[in-house]
């Protein structure tokens, strides 16, 4: 099983959680995350430092908060790899994890407004696609030993209680029981859908695209 | 009561609906820069409202909490927020106003 590699274009450069090039500046557009100006570098760099000093371009910028979660939940992964032993404390595969990055960035944006039902006509109530999508990584990382890769909504979402079908890329920790690993994040990520969208959810098919392979030194997988 | 103070007292009433965790900017990035810019002013309201002749139209955009952190569905938060905002809009006179509430956010 291999990861998906990112969309032509995308200039991956490797990743470091530390400070290193997460992905290429012009990720996904030039005038950064969400339009906020900054890239996933640059948010990498306001997590490390504790989002300190504020920058209310990124802290009123929904596109840039669903980056650092995502930043954050793959930050307590590392660190719960560093904290085990030396024999079984590999390093994330960079490639792996660049095409992770490139996936967070392009799904964060905010894609189409999914309706949400209203009774007063005055009103138009709405969840954007990325928020959904949001949600549905959200799900799928709480599962002990999983990372979403990638996230893909198919289907129309115009009307109120349209149905969608979800396709979820996940990689699995080496010795997590994968089939139980997807079915749990299958239920967990129907489950939040069917709670704060009003959409038919057809289908949620998850795919192990890969498993963590941590090679010591961070060696290719 | 100005339309800067009704955005103001809208975007405090939204603060208040339980499951609303953050007001997020109205407008795309750019389009508050530049009205930052044009108008001089140091920030910018997060709601917007926009005046079409006799039409009022105000956006909210908001996040909102999962269930994990005791919030409701993100439905009933955002029709929680219509409310809030309708409330300010009635007592500043514009029942009649247009409210588009998007969740761009359902986070814990």
């Amino acid at each position: 099983m291999t990861m998906e590699t990112p969309p032509p274009g995308d200039d991956l450069t490797g990743s470091d959680l530390n400070g290193g090039d997460l992905a290429g500046d012009d990720l996904p557009g030039d005038d950064g995350i969400g339009g906020s100006g900054y890239s996933l570098d640059e948010l990498s760099d306001y997590l490390d430092r504790g989002r300190l000093p504020a920058i209310a371009a990124i802290d009123d910028n929904a596109e840039c908060q669903s980056v650092l979660s995502s930043l954050e939940r793959v930050s307590a992964l590392s660190r719960d790899l560093i904290a085990q032993d030396a024999e079984d404390n590999p390093t994330v595969d960079e490639s792996w994890l660049g095409a992770l990055f490139a996936s967070i960035s392009q799904e964060a944006k905010a894609g189409r407004d999914i309706p949400l039902a209203s009774p007063d006509p005055r009103t138009r109530l709405s969840i954007t696609e990325g928020a959904v999508r949001e949600l549905v990584r959200a799900a799928g990382d709480s599962v002990d030993g999983v990372l979403v890769g990638r996230c893909q909504l198919d289907g129309d979402v115009d009307s109120v209680g349209d149905s969608i079908r979800v396709s979820i890329s996940i990689s699995v920790l080496l010795g997590t029981p994968v089939h139980e690993a997807a079915e749990t994040v299958r239920q967990r990520v129907y489950s939040e859908l069917l709670t704060h969208t009003e959409l038919t959810v057809e289908a949620v098919d998850v795919t192990v695209a890969d498993v963590h392979v941590m090679l010591p030194g961070g060696d290719a997988s | 009561m100005n339309d800067e103070q009704l955005v103001i007292a809208i975007e405090s009433a939204v603060r208040a609906v339980p499951g609303v965790t953050t007001v997020y900017s109205a407008l795309p990035p750019v389009a508050r820069s530049a009205l930052q810019l044009t108008s001089g002013a140091v920030t910018v309201p997060l709601v917007a409202l926009v005046r079409t002749g006799p039409d009022v139209a105000v956006t909210v955009n908001v996040g909102v909490g999962t269930a994990s952190t005791g919030s409701r569905q993100a439905p009933v938060t955002a029709a929680a927020v219509a409310a809030a905002a309708r409330v300010a809009l009635d007592a500043a006179g514009l029942p009649d106003a247009e409210v588009a509430v998007r969740v761009s956010r359902v986070h814990d």
